[in-house]
């Protein structure tokens, strides 16, 4: 089987027409996915709110009664998973985004006649991709929060002891 | 490397599929998805009933039927886990149809190739190997949590 030609080579076989068309319907994705990705950052941005609004709540429950504070904990891991879930999402919509934007680009580098360089397209890549997450579900949503909660637990049982 | 997520072949060939097809699949997971929802819904305001009885009972100074009330509460917590997990699962799964079925969706496979340092969050773990790992290791989950329930009683 033979190697598969890099993008940009592909692209400078082509005509003016194909690549205006080309680039046209880029335009056009390009566009659906920034909706889409402005969408699930205001999301986020709502559940980050809602998540922090929780933990003030539970904060203020912790100093009154342990057991109200551990109700909320409970609603709080729920807003987390969605939350995570939101993230994941958006960074989906985000390499979407910028692959329809760098497509753009290349069209453009190809008409104008910009001499094809391997590491161009790499340097293209923004570098806010690599800080989306710093840990994974199963450390942060799933054992932390139950590590959070055990805790909790452990003081609750010892004022029903006394 | 390919998230596992992207790698599954009934994702792969999701964008290949006719509408009818495509909107039927996204139906019968939003439907899936809204049962979990509303059980872990439900556990979840069961378990702060719990708790917020709990917490009336030791006003009261009932310490025994606080206990009592308590113990449900832990029960709800242990229970939750599983739906939570698969809640997310699901939920992961039907964000994802969605975005494929915008048009113009490409996997992120040329990203990849360039640069493999990407972080996809929850779509690069195994959720279904995830989630057996997990649930073996709840045949006691009151003892993953810490809890020695029979030195309670």
């Amino acid at each position: 089987m033979g190697k598969v030609k890099p993008i940009y080579e592909r692209l400078e076989a082509m005509s003016k027409t194909k690549l205006d068309k080309m680039e046209y319907e880029h335009r056009q994705h390009l566009t659906r996915f920034t909706q889409a990705k402005d969408s699930k950052a205001d999301l986020v941005q709502r559940s980050d709110d809602k998540y922090q609004k929780l933990v003030e709540k539970a904060k203020k429950e912790l100093q009154q009664s342990v057991p109200l504070a551990l109700g909320t904990a409970m609603q709080m891991r729920q807003v987390r998973a969605d939350n995570l879930i939101a993230k994941s999402v958006l960074t989906l919509l985000r390499a979407n985004q910028f692959y329809h934007r760098m497509m753009i680009v290349l069209i453009q580098d190809t008409k104008a006649g910009v001499e094809y360089h391997p590491d161009r397209v790499k340097h293209l890549i923004p570098a806010e991709f690599n800080d989306m997450f710093d840990k994974s579900i199963l450390s942060t949503n799933l054992e932390g929060l139950l590590g959070e909660l055990k805790s909790e637990l452990d003081e609750a049982t010892e004022v029903n002891q006394e | 490397m390919i998230p596992w997520f992207f790698k599954q072949q009934t994702i792969r060939d999701f964008p290949n599929l006719s509408t009818k097809k495509q909107n039927k699949r996204k139906t019968e997971i939003a439907q899936r998805l809204s049962v979990q929802k509303q059980i872990l819904e439900s556990r979840i305001s069961f378990a702060k009933e719990s708790a917020r009885k709990t917490d009336q009972l030791l006003k009261r100074k009932r310490y025994s039927k606080a206990r009592e009330e308590m113990g449900k509460f832990k029960l709800e917590i242990v229970s939750s886990q599983p739906v939570l997990n698969t809640y997310v699962a699901t939920s992961l799964e039907k964000q994802m149809h969605d975005v494929m079925s915008i048009e113009g969706f490409e996997f992120p496979d040329l990203l990849l190739e360039l640069r493999n340092d990407i972080d996809f969050g929850l779509f690069a773990i195994n959720v279904v190997d995830d989630l057996d790992i997990i649930l073996q290791a709840e045949i006691d989950p009151f003892s993953e949590l810490g809890i020695d329930l029979e030195a309670e009683d």
